[in-house]
């Protein structure tokens, strides 16, 4: 009977393991920090979905990520023509989380072009459930001729 | 051509121009809706809440009996006024719209969570004052009081309020700035506020700054943050709206 319980127990914690461990992949978006709550967990998922959508170019979703303030003064114009499309041979790396409040989060990552390594960190915050991306326009054009990076 | 349809948009606008007479009054005289008016003014532009009907009314009057003087010299510039007046109306205008669009929870929410830092209560001072007649009364307390705490005012002819606690934000510069350097204990040299008072404080207690202010606390600030940020957008949308209906 011992035994019984003991194996129920294993299916459930593997089962309850599987789980947690199940969030979206892309081929170009890599997540090494490993999150320690479901509002981690919640946050890895929006952080994929918000970098895949920058570099498949689906700008409109990208926009739905937006903090919502930011898309109020802004608007979809303002943003369209200042916050530009990732390179599509892009990998971005999210390496760290740091916590800076009960909401708000300091995301380290590295976005890799080609041979080039850039660190960079955003800002997440949490609200009714999901999180939201801060966004920096570019105040200059790039004249490399390039995309943004 | 160019100049004659520059000439043209000028005449037209000019045809459309608010008209304004201005003269100067003959008969200076305070109503209660100017006082009214007047109290309104000050609370809007300096937060301030005046309580004393005849002082606002003498302000009233002064700043009529000048202005007067100053029309009778031919000092008005009145297409100056007409812009100015133009601009602060048409600036009224897209604000009071602004008033009415409902900005969602979740913009405000986001825009508290980003400037968290800034929505950090005040600290706050525990402050002494002591008033003297004299400068030299107020000089000599000054000078024992801040080595010796037990010393009794009433000796050098003075008094004592304690003010109690109130936040560092609502202390008048330069005390302010003295008070978050030197903290709990400093004593302030002697201010002069007339020829017969001088007010020497103490900082009895200071806290240092507290928690983060509640959401609904800021709410109406963050508001209006936004609306001077949308301000632009939302008069070229007005704009814009009244042009497709002149057409």
């Amino acid at each position: 009977m011992k035994q019984k319980a003991k194996s129920i127990y294993l299916i459930i914690l593997i089962f309850v393991a599987g789980c947690a461990l199940k969030t979206v992949q892309y081929p170009n978006i890599k997540i090494t920090d490993r999150y320690h709550s479901l509002k981690e967990k919640q946050l890895i998922e929006d952080f994929s979905e918000y970098w895949h959508a920058r570099i498949s170019g689906d700008m409109k979703k990208a926009f739905s990520y937006e903090l919502p303030y930011q898309r109020y003064i802004d608007g979809w114009k303002v943003y369209r023509e200042t916050v530009t499309p990732l390179r599509k041979d892009a990998f971005i790396e999210l390496k760290k989380i740091e916590p800076i409040s009960e909401n708000v989060v300091i995301v380290y990552k590295v976005v890799r072009i080609k041979d080039r390594n850039l660190l960079q960190k955003e800002k997440w915050i949490y609200l009714d459930g999901r999180w939201y991306h801060k966004y920096h326009q570019n105040i200059m054009p790039d004249f490399s001729g390039k995309s943004e990076f | 051509m160019r100049y004659i349809i520059v000439f043209l948009l000028i005449y037209f606008q000019y045809l459309h121009a608010i008209d304004i007479k201005v003269q100067p009054d003959k008969n200076i005289q305070v109503l209660p809706s100017d006082v009214f008016a007047m109290k309104n003014f000050l609370k809007k532009k300096y937060h301030f809440i005046a309580t004393n009907d005849d002082g606002v009314r003498k302000l009233v009057k002064e700043n009529r009996i000048l202005a007067n003087e100053y029309l009778k010299a031919g000092k008005l510039n009145m297409n100056l006024l007409k812009v100015e007046l133009e601009k602060r109306f048409a600036d009224a205008y897209v604000r009071d719209l602004q008033k009415k669009i409902k900005i969602p929870q979740k913009v405000l929410k986001s825009y508290y969570y980003d400037h968290l830092k800034e929505f950090k209560q005040s600290p706050k001072v525990e402050i002494v004052r002591y008033s003297f007649n004299t400068y030299e009364n107020a000089e000599k307390f000054y000078r024992q009081f801040k080595n010796n705490k037990q010393i009794n005012v009433s000796d050098f002819n003075g008094t004592e309020k304690d003010i109690g606690i109130v936040d560092l934000d609502r202390v008048r510069e330069p005390l302010k700035g003295l008070a978050q350097e030197y903290k709990k204990g400093y004593v302030s040299p002697p201010y002069i506020w007339s020829k017969d008072r001088y007010d020497v404080y103490y900082i009895k207690n200071f806290i240092k700054r507290g928690k983060y202010k509640k959401f609904d606390e800021v709410k109406e600030d963050i508001k209006k943050i936004l609306y001077d940020r949308t301000f632009v957008k939302e008069r070229e949308k007005i704009i814009s709206s009244h042009m497709d209906k002149n057409k």
